[in-house]
């Protein structure tokens, strides 16, 4: 039986704000009968990112769900102040739907498609391409830009990186980077990369129906924290990612 | 023309459209064959409109109408897809229908009759048709983003299982006005058929909705001027049709894939058709078209380069030879 670290406070970045902007507590989701989510409790501080990581059907997308109001649950799901939530899902294959990138991001009525567009560096030349001719990068850009389109102040990012080749994930870093240091996004970040966890994250989620672990990002680097959340034969290996001076965080 | 067949012939325009339309929503929701599943739910209504005396239309939309509410309800509540529920729905009246409906009466339930459409018939089918687009036309986002991801779609505020559920109204009007113009064996054809055709030269959404609407216009018009010519049923001849746009159109499609500019491949049709007309006519075939217009009616992004159509020439000659020495427009 594992039993759930307490939650620690969030760390709280050296210029951010110290604001809550989402409290969870007690959480609990049952899909079927069957319990995906027990007893979460966490909460996020504005302008932070916070990193959830944790096996296949941990209920990381679940808790995503939960965000987003798609599934009913237990506990309290506190925001604080109005949010606008972007979305970039899992997974969006799109075959054999003739949908140009300027029909995808119009279904968002009154956008600035092209500025979103620019945001994640694609030009209007994008605009006539069809979803379904797109490399996984692009394809990964454009859901970006659809997800920050009408201006959120919080982004759910479900594994952006899962589809795409190691030159394209840094990439959509250096743009998620970008997008976080213009303007004051909180954002949360499902990945199975440590490394960009340990490296770009405030504070991390690990899952495992319950909470393993909550805390500072920097402490995943722990072997022991590592085998505790991922079990045995976990660790780190030397792997690095090229965000610019500043990085990702 | 007889008065009832002009009445038809506008009817026609207008529920082809509405269907080439609400069709396009269809192919792209992979139901293709739904439609025409449903359309055989209608005959008990039909059957029943008959032997007691009532609109048999009137019948067939209400038993239409409970089809996509049982089938909307089972898919939320089970795990079936619609297609299954409507597989079984579809058998079980098809077997009701057949088993109550005259005999003497069955064949204008299968298959229609375009000569019986009156004035108010007409009035019907265009003002529902027009009600069909409108409401298409609102919902047509919605409906497109919960088939590329139910959760983008959820996250944004739209409501699946509502859009869903008039989605599944919209094609249950939409058969049930089709089968007064083709009846319930080839309505189904008449929502799909515009639909597939064009998705193969369409180059986006916004074009693939009015190019299949167009296309729909083009086989019901056709199908029912031609009907009138040669004095046989409209419902086949409109079906025929549709199917020759659809031939055409995967042709257009292969060619166009082997272009750098996809637009050639439906300039090519387009010009083809252009040629042979004008070379029945006596006249030679147009100097010069850019590939422009084409690229624009597919949705396509039009090139830089223009194409002339010199391009093209050996083989349109060819058509326009072929069109001239077959005596073909003769015939007709």
């Amino acid at each position: 039986m594992v039993v759930a670290t307490p939650p620690s406070p969030s760390p709280t970045r050296e210029t951010g704000a110290a604001e809550d902007l989402l409290r969870v507590a007690n959480l609990g989701v049952r899909l079927d009968r069957v319990p995906i989510l027990e007893d979460v409790n966490f909460h996020v501080r504005r302008g932070t990112t916070l990193a959830i990581v944790g096996p296949n059907g941990a209920g990381k997308t679940t808790l995503f769900r939960v965000l987003l109001g798609l599934v009913p649950h237990t506990g309290t799901v506190e925001w604080s102040g109005p949010v606008r939530i972007g979305y970039v899902p899992q997974s969006f294959v799109v075959t054999d739907v003739p949908i140009t990138v300027r029909d995808f991001l119009g279904f968002k009525s009154g956008a600035n498609v092209e500025e979103s567009l620019a945001a994640v560096g694609l030009g209007g030349a994008a605009l006539p391409k069809r979803l379904d001719v797109l490399s996984g990068g692009e394809m990964q850009r454009v859901l970006i830009a659809w997800a920050v389109l009408d201006r959120p102040n919080v982004l759910l990012f479900d594994e952006p990186t899962a589809m795409v080749d190691i030159g394209s994930q840094d990439m959509l870093y250096e743009t998620l980077n970008r997008l976080e240091k213009n303007s004051n996004i909180t954002v949360f970040l499902i990945t199975h990369d440590i490394h960009v966890v340990s490296q770009y994250s405030d504070a991390v989620l690990a899952l495992n129906r319950t909470v393993r672990f909550f805390g500072a990002s920097s402490r995943l680097s722990e072997p022991d924290l590592l085998m505790e959340i991922f079990g045995s034969g976990s660790g780190l290996a030397e792997h690095k990612h090229d965000f610019g001076a500043r990085g990702f965080r | 023309m007889t008065e009832s067949a002009a009445y038809g012939l506008v009817a026609g325009i207008f529920v082809g459209f509405a269907a080439g339309y609400v069709g396009s929503l269809m192919v792209l929701k992979r139901m293709a064959l739904v439609g025409d599943a449903l359309s055989h739910v209608a005959l008990p209504g039909l059957a029943l409109g008959i032997l007691f005396n009532f609109n048999p239309f009137l019948g067939a939309f209400a038993f239409l109408f409970a089809a996509a509410i049982l089938t909307w309800y089972i898919e939320r509540t089970t795990r079936l897809f619609p297609e299954s529920i409507i597989g079984v729905l579809f058998v079980t009246a098809l077997a009701v229908g057949i088993l109550i409906t005259p005999e003497v009466d069955l064949l204008e339930a299968l298959f229609g009759d375009i000569t019986t459409v009156t004035l108010v018939d007409a009035l019907l089918a265009v003002g529902i048709s027009v009600l069909i687009v409108f409401v298409s036309r609102l919902v047509y986002r919605r409906v497109v983003l919960s088939i590329l991801s139910e959760e983008l779609a959820r996250s944004t505020g739209v409501n699946v299982a509502l859009v869903n559920f008039v989605y599944l109204l919209l094609v249950t009007v939409v058969v049930a006005v089709g089968i007064k113009i083709v009846g319930t064996v080839l309505v189904g054809a008449l929502v799909i058929v515009p639909a597939a055709a064009m998705k193969n030269v369409s180059r986006s959404l916004s074009s693939y909705a009015l190019l299949s609407g167009l296309t729909g216009i083009a086989s019901a018009g056709s199908g029912i001027l031609l009907a009138d010519y040669l004095r046989l049923p409209a419902g086949p001849l409109v079906v025929t049709v549709g199917t020759v746009i659809f031939a055409g159109a995967l042709v257009a499609g292969w060619i166009a894939s082997r272009q750098a500019c996809p637009g050639d491949g439906v300039l090519f049709a387009i010009a083809g058709v252009v040629d042979s007309v004008a070379a029945v006519r006596g006249r030679a075939p147009l100097a010069r078209v850019t590939h422009r217009p084409a690229c624009l009616l597919s949705g396509a992004a039009p090139c830089p380069r223009e194409i002339g159509m010199e391009r093209w020439s050996t083989i349109r000659i060819w058509m326009s030879r072929f069109t001239m020495s077959s005596g073909f427009w003769r015939t007709s």
